[in-house]
C-alpha cells in the first residue's frame, strides 16, 4: 500500500569522519551528498559493496552518528543530529533499526518476555492485561510461539531465526513508522532467510511501515524493494524503481555488480581495470567509480557527473549514460 | 578433465566426541573427485562440508574422529599418514584455502618472508633468493604487483590477501586445492574476479578443485559437478550443467534453491522457506535426516534411511519415485 505521504525524506546528506593521528589528520566522506524520500509503506533499498557509506545513512537516520551537513525529515519534521534524551526517546518511538547480528544485538541474560515488555512498557505504557495482549499480539505478528515456556527462553536458546523474529518484534513494540533493517538477513542459513524477508514483506503490507532495506545482495534488494539505491563510494550511482534498475541497469557500477552476482550468468572474466577500494577523501574530485570504470573519459576525473533523470522514476549519475542520450 | 580419479572418499563418517555423545558431522559420504575437476559442496551452517575438508586435509581438531571409511588421493592412503610424512603432504599434494582467509596471514611478518618460509620448509634444496624468486612468479600469476612482496597484511586490502592466500595454496602445485568459502567475506566483483582466476589456474595447471560454499547459485556457476549435504549426509550428487535450477533435485535442494530470491526473477516468483530449523547433530532423526522439514515426506522415510538412486545423472537419496521427484519442478510445496 504505497501511500503519498512522505516518510522520511533526506536532503544533501553528508556524514564525515576524522581519520589519522594527530597531526597527520584527515577526514573522509563515507556519504556524500545523498537525497532520497521514502513515502509510507514503501522500502527503499540502498545496495553497495563494503565502503559504499549504506550502512552510515542507515546509522545517521536513525542518530547513532552525526550528520556533517545535509537535513533528515521525518514526517516533515526536522530530526537531523537530535540531541538529548526526550527527544532521542521521541525519535525512536517512530524510527527502529533491525541490525545483521541477530546474536550480537540481543542482550544474553535476559528472555525474549523481558526483552519485549520492557519496550512494551516504556513506549506504549501498556501494563496488566493490556501488556500481555500486546505480548501475545507481538509475538504472534513475527510468528514467534505463545506459550509460557517459549517466552521465558534467553537468547543462546533460540536460532538464529528465531532470534531476528525477536529483534524484529522488537522494534515493532513501538509501533514505528519506519525501519532501518541492516542487512537483517545476511547472517541466518539460507533456509531461513525467506521467512525473515517473507515476514518482512508481510509488516510492509500489513502495518504500513516503510523500510531502508540496507544489502549487497541486489537478488534480495529487488525482491523486497520498491525502489533500488546503488551507491559507490558515498555517492548515488543509480536510483530507480526496482525492476527497472536491475533489468535495465545503465550505470557501468551497476552493470558490474549485477554481473558479478551469482546467477546471473555462466561464470565469465568481468572487465576490471583495479581492485583499488574508492578514494573517500574529502578533498577527491571526479567519479568516484573512475578508476575502475572501463569506459571512463577524461572529464569523469575531472568533476563529478551530476545524478539526472533518465526516464521519469530512473536517475543515473554518468556521463556516458547521458552523453548517449544526446547522440 | 581426465576421467582419471584422484581424490577417492568411500564411506567416510567423521565424528565430534561431545559431552553428551558422538555428534555425527558427516555421515557415509562417497565422493570421487577426478583430475582438473571443480567439485562444488553446497550446504547450510552444520551440514558437514567444513568438516569433511578438514578430514581430506587431516586437520580435524581434538575430539574429532574418523569413525569409518577411507579417503585416497590416487594411491596415498590420507587417514594413515602420520608425522613427518603427513606434514610433507600437506600443501604438497593437497592444499587448502581457508574461510577468512583474510586473517591467514601473519600480520607481523613480510608477505615475502611468509613464502619464502612457505617454500624452503618443504625443499631443503632452496636458497632464500630462489624462494623470493618464486614468490614474484606466484604473485604475477595471481595479479599482484612483486613490490607486495615487501608488504604487511594490513596494508593489503581483503581482495589482495585473498589472493595471496591463492598463490600460496599453489605454491607447491598441489593436485587438489580446497577453497572453503573462499570468497565469503569479499564484496561480489572482487569475489568474481577471483574466482574466474582460480578457474583459470585450474585450466593452466591441472589441479583439482574442492569448492565449499553456501551460495548455490555461485557453486553450480563454477563447478563441473555439485554435491549438496545435509545434516552430515550427501543427499545429492550430480552435474551442472545448464540451468541448475531446472533439473531434477531432491527435496531439500529445491527448497533451498526456492528459499533465495533470484536475480532475474519475474514478480510472480514467491520466495519460499523451508519450514523448521536444522537438526542437532546429537539427535537426529530416524529415516530420512530431512524427513521432518519435508513437505513430501511419506510414512517410510520416518523409518527407512533412504536409497541411494539415479536420475538424469544426478545422484540422491531421497524414497520419492524419479516420477514424483520430476513433479517437484511443478510444484510449489
Amino acid at each position: 500500500m504505497l501511500g503519498d505521504k512522505e516518510i522520511i525524506k533526506v536532503e544533501d546528506l553528508v556524514v564525515r569522519f576524522e581519520v589519522g593521528s594527530r597531526g597527520n589528520k584527515d577526514f573522509i566522506v563515507p556519504v556524500d551528498r545523498v537525497n532520497f524520500t521514502i513515502h509510507e509503506g514503501e522500502v527503499l533499498s540502498l545496495v553497495g559493496e563494503s565502503g559504499s557509506g549504506k550502512s552510515t545513512i542507515g546509522r545517521t537516520i536513525v542518530g547513532f552518528e552525526r550528520a556533517y551537513s545535509g537535513k533528515i525529515s521525518l514526517e516533515n519534521k526536522n530530526v537531523t543530529n537530535l540531541r538529548g534524551q526526550g527527544k532521542l526517546r521521541m525519535l525512536r518511538s517512530s524510527i527502529q533499526m533491525i541490525f545483521q547480528d541477530p546474536f550480537g544485538s540481543l542482550n544474553p541474560v535476559k528472555t525474549i518476555e523481558q526483552h519485549l515488555t520492557y519496550v512494551l512498557k516504556r513506549h506504549q505504557k501498556l501494563r496488566g492485561n493490556a501488556l500481555h495482549k500486546g505480548l501475545e499480539d507481538l509475538l504472534t505478528l513475527v510468528g514467534l510461539p505463545n506459550d509460557a515456556d517459549a517466552i521465558r527462553k534467553y537468547p543462546y536458546e533460540l536460532s538464529g531465526g528465531q532470534r531476528q523474529r525477536i529483534a524484529i518484534a522488537r522494534a515493532l513494540a513501538v509501533q514505528p513508522k519506519f525501519i532501518v533493517a541492516d542487512e537483517p538477513i545476511s547472517m541466518l542459513d539460507v533456509s531461513i532467510r525467506a521467512d525473515i524477508l517473507q515476514l518482512l514483506n508481510k509488516l510492509k503490507n500489513e502495518l504500513n511501515v516503510s523500510f531502508l532495506f540496507i544489502t549487497h545482495d541486489l537478488a534480495s534488494a529487488r525482491y523486497f524493494g520498491d525502489r533500488v539505491m546503488v551507491l559507490y563510494g558515498g555517492r548515488v550511482m543509480e536510483t530507480g524503481s526496482s525492476n527497472s534498475v536491475i533489468n535495465q541497469p545503465l550505470h557501468p557500477y551497476t552493470q558490474l555488480l549485477i554481473e558479478s552476482s551469482s546467477g546471473y550468468d555462466e561464470l565469465k572474466q568481468v572487465e576490471e581495470t583495479s581492485i583499488e577500494a574508492p578514494n573517500l577523501s574529502y578533498r577527491r574530485h571526479g567519479c568516484t567509480f573512475a578508476h575502475r570504470c572501463p569506459f571512463v573519459m577524461e572529464e569523469c576525473k575531472k568533476s563529478e557527473p551530476p545524478l539526472l533523470p533518465v526516464t521519469e522514476d530512473h536517475l543515473v549519475a554518468c556521463y556516458k549514460v547521458h552523453k548517449g542520450d544526446e547522440a | 578433465m581426465s576421467d582419471q580419479v584422484l581424490l577417492d572418499i568411500q564411506n567416510l563418517s567423521v565424528g565430534y566426541l561431545t559431552r553428551r555423545g558422538m555428534a555425527q558431522a558427516v555421515q557415509n559420504v562417497n565422493l570421487q573427485i577426478k583430475k582438473n575437476e571443480i567439485v562444488g559442496i553446497v550446504g547450510e551452517s552444520g551440514c558437514g562440508k567444513s568438516t569433511l575438508a578438514n578430514a581430506v586435509m587431516r586437520l580435524l581438531p581434538d575430539g574429532a574422529y574418523i569413525t569409518e571409511g577411507s579417503i585416497k588421493l590416487e594411491d596415498t592412503d590420507i587417514v594413515t599418514l602420520s608425522g613427518e610424512t603427513l606434514r610433507k603432504f600437506r600443501w604438497q599434494e593437497i592444499a587448502m584455502v581457508f574461510q577468512g582467509a583474510m586473517n591467514v596471514l601473519n600480520p607481523v611478518k613480510t608477505v615475502g618472508s611468509q613464502f619464502q618460509h612457505l617454500l624452503m620448509a618443504h625443499n631443503n634444496a632452496m636458497t632464500k633468493a630462489q624462494a623470493l624468486e618464486r614468490a614474484k612468479e606466484l604473485l604475477r600469476l595471481v595479479r599482484i604487483d612483486e613490490n607486495r612482496l615487501n608488504s604487511y597484511a594490513h596494508e593489503l586490502s581483503g581482495g589482495m590477501r585473498q589472493r595471496i592466500v591463492i598463490a600460496m595454496a599453489i605454491a607447491l602445485n598441489p593436485k587438489l586445492v580446497i577453497l572453503d568459502e573462499p570468497t565469503t567475506a569479499l564484496d561480489v566483483i572482487v569475489q568474481r574476479s577471483i574466482l574466474a582466476q582460480i578457474v583459470k589456474l585450474k585450466e593452466e595447471f591441472g589441479f583439482s578443485i574442492m569448492f565449499i560454499s553456501h551460495d548455490f547459485n555461485l557453486v553450480a556457476e563454477i563447478s563441473n559437478r555439485v554435491a549438496v549435504m545435509y545434516a552430515g549426509r550427501m543427499i545429492e550428487l550430480g552435474s551442472s550443467t545448464g540451468k541448475w535450477g531446472e533439473h531434477v533435485h531432491h527435496p531439500y535442494t529445491k527448497g533451498l534453491i526456492r528459499a533465495v530470491p533470484q536475480l532475474r526473477a519475474t514478480d510472480t516468483d514467491e520466495v519460499i522457506g523451508i519450514p523448521g530449523s536444522l537438526p542437532s547433530l546429537l539427535s537426529l532423526p530416524e529415516g530420512c535426516k530431512f524427513h521432518p522439514r519435508c513437505s513430501f515426506a511419506k510414512d517410510i522415510c520416518k523409518l527407512q534411511s533412504p536409497p541411494i538412486q539415479v536420475i538424469d545423472e544426478i545422484q540422491m537419496e531421497c524414497h520419492l519415485s524419479p516420477e514424483e521427484l520430476r513433479d517437484l519442478n511443478h510444484a510449489r510445496g
